[in-house]
């Protein structure tokens, strides 16, 4: 058994990343345990590659090391996520948990942030008194969280600063800005970049919105406008969404934190270190067990230990390691429903370039937004354009229903279309309810022996409803665009893991009722702390990282206030 | 058609030639190389497919295999020639019978390659043969298929760009004025940014 320094954290993603970084630079002594490779800040400058990380999935974790498993209600078997796996040897990468290594997820997402409304915090009490608990769909255990947005709006302030986002301002202290998003909550300041570069079928979208009404506004992004702190401007090369970055422009945890941690001299990382459990006695953490490079059993000691492995590896490493006293891990799983939907405009817009979030967002009908309606839609979502960073393998699967996918016919419609293609998507919040949890597959174990995360969740009337309910504004956004072709991918989706799962350690005061507290520290087992979406009450219908970075934040200013 | 081609100057490291005739045939009816020379024969899928099943992909050596062989036996028996002999109107047909929606496609390869009935596993066969067609055409040429930029051509994507200008991302630019990169010019140069 080694004694590690003061704290472990487990992970260097979005989460870990910040809190490794930020305890080393208070004086804290770290060891960062990470499952992946320990990427150099200039590792990735040729990663053009499509086969590579998107076909063939190169950064995420692989089923056949990481299994995890899906079923639609109790009383099923669960399967291998049939979505991930099968012959054709595709990897779906945005549909397998996010990429592994440092950086973890932030290495290859796209980058959408955002500071979530008002009433993403108390979405019982807003329903309620909207609708009357009648309303509320049965079997759900939808709560407030247990802080509001006042409390985290000086977080988002320093995720947005101290990180780097680019975007326009819709409301500073009340007063609404042009250009900007008209519904946005106050905030104290700007963001310190101007908004990205969108490829050209963008400006479609927003004359369309404009003329419909509606307020299309440009997305906040996690991608340098131009070049600031560790961030480089962004070349709008359009490898982005699924791909690291090649000039770093993309606000990733191995760029921005993970360097300054090192730097401090108070923090070391052991790469390809996979934590197996969390060793505690006496309701208190004592360190991990994890499995080293070359497949050796390790043991490490440390005052703290932070799990920040992303929701479903938090959860099944909780359930292993035997800390689920109250019954509450895993359960409330929630993930984002995604309406995506796509078209072909009538001129070249180079469906190739730029980053996915070089886009326009509609919020007219987000959350608490949404309109009265038939549909029985309760929250709404944001509209998001996507213009750009569609690579042709990718297109090549998204043809209009009924299309045949080879021969002659498909393969002039691919060549006349691949350079007009636009999508547009919405992703709705699925609701938390009984039904919906994570446990131990007691039928599948991972190459170590230790059982694989079994997912249990099936799409909901309300879902289902919502989807409908944004397939028409949709359908009226793309005609008044002009495209005449315009098609919805399966709705509701296939799969079940959209990479935005949360909920399954929920954060709350009470410890009956919860995992951990607002500091993601667990109720159960003294100086533990378990972080990231898995700490979220509900889902907001808008992206989840940029509040998981606002948490890691604050968990590590907690730790570092007690060390 | 001309065997050389099959493999090109590489040459092949899993299929043998006949294998890999009759994949050709296969891949020439997925992406055909009419009317502009721009097919699954031009961008040498064959050679994609051939490297990817060696390496990457060998759960799918299998399901290659068998499938190889069924797909002829079934044409000798049905129409008296394998695949490959067939007049290219036929090959669509029995191409299109394989073509199914409802090919459950989550199987594992390992079990499709020992599945009942013949019928299913060709259609699943012919299901990874039209991914990896794809695949092999709009690959960067370092993975051996897209030869010539051929699909890139087809479809105008400049490939393995380091940067868009704000000019290059009006609406209604030909992006076909860009000279096309694959990845390895990259790796040459290392260059700095070239949009700036
Ligand atoms: C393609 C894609 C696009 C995305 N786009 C967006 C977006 O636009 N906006 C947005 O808000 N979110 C986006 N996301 C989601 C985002 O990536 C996640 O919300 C975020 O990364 C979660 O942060 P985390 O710290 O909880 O986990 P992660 O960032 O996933 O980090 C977990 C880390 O833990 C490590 N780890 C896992 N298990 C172990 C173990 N047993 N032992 C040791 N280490 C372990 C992993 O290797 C990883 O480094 C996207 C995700 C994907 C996949
Ligand atoms: S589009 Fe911009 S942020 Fe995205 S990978 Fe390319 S340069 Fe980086």
């Amino acid at each position: 058994m080694t004694k590690a320094r003061d704290a472990i954290v487990v992970g260097l993603g979005a989460s870990g990343g910040i809190i490794a970084a930020e305890l080393a630079k208070s004086g804290v002594k770290v060891t960062a345990l990470e499952k992946g490779p320990h990427y150099s800040q200039d590792y990735f400058r040729e990663k053009h590659d499509e086969i590579r990380y998107y076909t063939r999935g190169a950064l995420v974790p692989h089923l056949s090391h990481n299994p995890i498993t899906w079923r639609e209600r109790d009383g099923e078997t669960a399967k291998i996520l049939p979505w991930a796996t099968g012959p054709l040897g595709t990897t779906e990468p945005l549909h397998l948990p996010p990429s592994i290594g440092t950086g973890g997820g932030t290495l290859h997402w796209g980058g959408a942030v955002w500071r979530h409304r008002k009433a993403d915090f108390h979405m019982r009490t807003s329903l309620i008194e909207r609708f009357g608990e009648a309303a509320l769909p049965e079997g759900n255990s939808i709560v407030d969280w247990p802080f509001g947005y006042d409390d985290l709006e000086a977080y988002y302030d320093r995720v947005e600063w101290e990180l780097g986002v680019s975007g326009q301002a819709g409301n500073i202290n009340g007063e609404l800005m042009p250009g900007g998003n008209p519904f946005e909550m106050p905030r104290k300041r700007g963001y310190p970049m101007p908004p990205l570069r969108s490829a050209a079928a963008n400006s479609r979208f927003v004359e369309a919105c404009r003329r419909l009404g509606l307020n299309p506004f440009p997305q906040a992004a996690a991608i340098a406008s131009q070049d600031y702190k560790n961030l480089k401007g962004c070349t709008y090369c359009g490898f982005c969404h699924g791909y690291p970055c090649h000039v770093n422009a993309k606000q990733t945890s191995h760029v921005t934190s993970v360097p300054d941690g090192l730097a401090s001299g108070n923090m070391e990382i052991i790469p390809f270190a996979r934590v197996v459990s969390v060793n505690h006695r006496g309701g208190r953490a004592k360190g991990v067990t994890y499995i080293d490079a070359l497949g050796r059993a390790q043991e490490l000691e440390a005052d703290i230990v932070v799990l920040a492995t992303y929701s479903l590896e938090n959860t099944r490493l909780l359930l292993v390691s035997g800390l689920n006293g109250n019954g509450q891990v895993g359960k409330h799983f929630m993930t984002h429903c995604f309406g995506w939907s796509t078209g072909v405009v009538p001129e070249f817009s180079n469906t190739f370039m730029g980053p996915l979030v070089g886009a326009h967002v509609v919020d007219d009908y987000t959350s608490e937004l949404i309109p009265d309606n038939e549909d029985g839609v309760l929250w709404g979502s944001p509209i998001t354009s996507f213009p750009g960073d569609t690579q042709p393998i990718e297109a090549s699967h998204n043809t209009p229903p009924g299309m045949r996918k080879w021969g002659a016919d498909y393969k002039k419609w691919f060549a006349d279309s691949y350079r007009r293609i636009f999508s547009m998507h919405t992703q709705t919040s699925s609701l938390p309810y009984e039904g919906g949890y994570c446990d131990l597959d007691p039928n599948v174990t991972d190459p170590y022996g230790q059982p694989a995360l079994r997912m249990t969740h099936e799409w909901k009337p309300h879902d289902i409803q919502s989807m409908a309910f944004f397939r028409r504004v949709k359908q009226n956004i793309a005609r008044e665009m002009g495209i005449k072709e315009f098609w919805e991918e399966p709705s509701p989706p296939p799969y079940h893991l959209s990479t935005h799962e949360v909920g399954t350690h929920r954060m709350g005061l009470d410890p009956k009722e919860s995992v951990v507290d607002p500091y993601g520290h667990s109720h159960e087992c003294e100086n533990l702390y378990v972080v990231g979406g898995g700490q979220f009450p509900t889902l907001p219908s808008y992206n989840p990282t940029m509040t998981i970075q606002a948490l890691a934040f604050m968990t590590a200013d907690r730790i570092a206030e007690r060390v | 058609m001309d065997k050389t081609r099959v493999g090109d100057a590489e040459g092949l490291m899993f299929f043998n030639m006949d294998e890999a005739r009759a994949l050709d045939a296969m891949t020439a009816r997925i992406v055909p190389s009419e009317p502009d020379g721009l097919g699954a024969r031009e961008a040498g899928v064959v050679a994609y497919i051939d490297r990817s099943v060696a390496g990457y992909f060998r759960d799918l050596q299998g399901i290659y295999r068998v499938g190889l062989q069924q797909l002829d036996d079934s044409c000798r028996a049905g129409r008296g020639r394998i695949f490959a002999d067939l007049l290219t109107a036929d090959q669509d047909d029995v191409l299109a019978s394989l073509d199914r929606a409802d090919t459950d496609l989550t199987m594992p390869a390992q079990a499709a390659a020992n599945a009942d009935g013949r019928d299913d596993l060709l259609a699943r066969f012919f299901a990874i043969v039209r991914e990896h067609t794809i695949q092999g055409m709009f690959c960067d040429p370092i993975y051996g298929g897209n030869r010539n930029f051929t699909g890139w051509k087809l479809i105008g994507f400049p490939g393995a760009q380091w940067g868009y200008s704000a000019d290059q991302m009006q609406e209604g630019f030909d992006a076909t004025t860009i000279p096309i990169l694959s990845l390895s010019d990259l790796q040459r140069t290392r260059t700095g940014s070239s949009n700036d």
